[in-house]
């Protein structure tokens, strides 16, 4: 048998960034900002997008949530329960979401009038990063408890979230931190994206995250719809 | 992690060349694997070798060309090497105001296949 030498030079996940392409015209044919949450296991997405969903919805943003779960459906159970649409993918184990599974898992969806929609991605700094889905933008959570030294510990997802949120703030008198620790950890890697402080005992709390992506879409979509 | 993942689009893009090759069977597969890509290539590499069983890449061997991380300090201008991937901090002037030059790669070079 002859021995052939093939080159091939082909990046090992350009596949994942094709369909991530694919999947981001569909979403703007569908005139849907499209959020990649990642976080921790822990850090409190869910928690986020119950109170966050009711606040868009009376603004007439009206969302869909696409949850990412190892090997639960447990938080899809609980946004179901605030009327949002949302379709779990069970990644059996797996760390991450590629952009085929969120292709199968939109196309669950029956679509009205929804204009954002949020991926609750599996609970990982590291794996997440490195596989883009399509979205628009990605937004980094790190809840208190956490510590202020996971961002130097994982730098890539701070360096490139277009926005940081920092949950259970309300935790803070209790730990032996301050909210300008976290920043100036956070600062250190990234100069220019928001930061919001959030708390579910504070409702009020989460209007500057709901602003940013009102902003965010009316910028991608434009102003007169 | 993801190493599972990675070597799956291994095994399908490996595959897919040979067969435009008119190759049946794949002896070898060149990767590069930056430090920055998060990946560790000792799981990578027994990954590879459970998954490959069954495939046209059952008797290949994975060759990984490890990479340094480039970070690029905007702060004093040197480049720094790194075999990890750490931290964003400049080594000489200790900025965080890095970018990265290199080494996130992840790519398939080559594969001999018969
Ligand atoms: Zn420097």
């Amino acid at each position: 048998m002859e021995l052939k030498d093939i080159n091939v030079n082909i990046p090992i996940l350009s596949k994942n960034i094709k369909e991530g392409e694919n999947n981001k015209k569909i979403f703007e044919s569908k005139k849907l900002l499209t959020i990649n949450l990642i976080s921790s296991p822990g850090s409190g997405k869910t928690t986020l997008l119950e109170n966050i969903t009711p606040i868009l919805n009376e603004k007439g943003f009206s969302s869909l949530v696409i949850e990412g779960d190892i090997a639960t459906t447990r938080d899809a159970e609980r946004i179901n329960k605030k009327d949002i649409k949302c379709v779990q993918i069970n990644t059996h184990g797996i760390c991450h979401l590629e952009s085929k599974m969120i292709r199968k898992a939109f196309e669950q969806f029956n679509i009205k009038n929804e204009k954002i929609l949020f991926i609750e991605n599996v609970g990982n700094l590291v794996c997440p990063a490195e596989f883009y889905l399509g979205e628009h933008e990605k937004v980094a959570i790190l809840s208190v408890t956490e510590g202020e030294d996971k961002p130097e510990k994982y730098p890539l997802l701070f360096k490139e979230a277009s926005c940081i949120l920092l949950t259970k703030v309300d935790l803070l008198p209790f730990l032996d931190l301050s909210e300008e620790d976290f920043i100036l950890e956070i600062r250190k890697l990234n100069k220019n994206s928001p930061i919001f402080l959030v708390s579910k005992k504070d409702k009020n709390s989460y209007h500057k995250f709901v602003e940013w992506l009102i902003q965010k879409y009316f910028s991608i979509f434009g102003e007169a719809q | 992690m993801h190493e599972a993942s990675i070597v799956q689009e291994i095994i399908d893009i490996t595959t897919e060349q040979a067969k435009q090759n008119n190759a049946h069977k794949i002896l070898e597969v060149e990767i590069t694997v930056g430090a920055g890509a998060m990946i560790e290539t000792d799981l990578l590499a027994s990954a590879f070798d459970i998954m490959k069983g069954e495939t046209m890449l059952e008797e290949a061997v994975l060759k990984i060309n490890k990479v340094n991380l480039k970070l690029h300090c905007l702060n004093c201008g040197k480049i720094s090497e790194s075999d990890k991937m750490v931290s964003m901090e400049c080594p000489y002037c200790h900025s965080f105001e890095t970018i990265i030059e290199s080494g996130r790669e992840m790519l398939i070079n080559k594969i001999i296949a018969e």
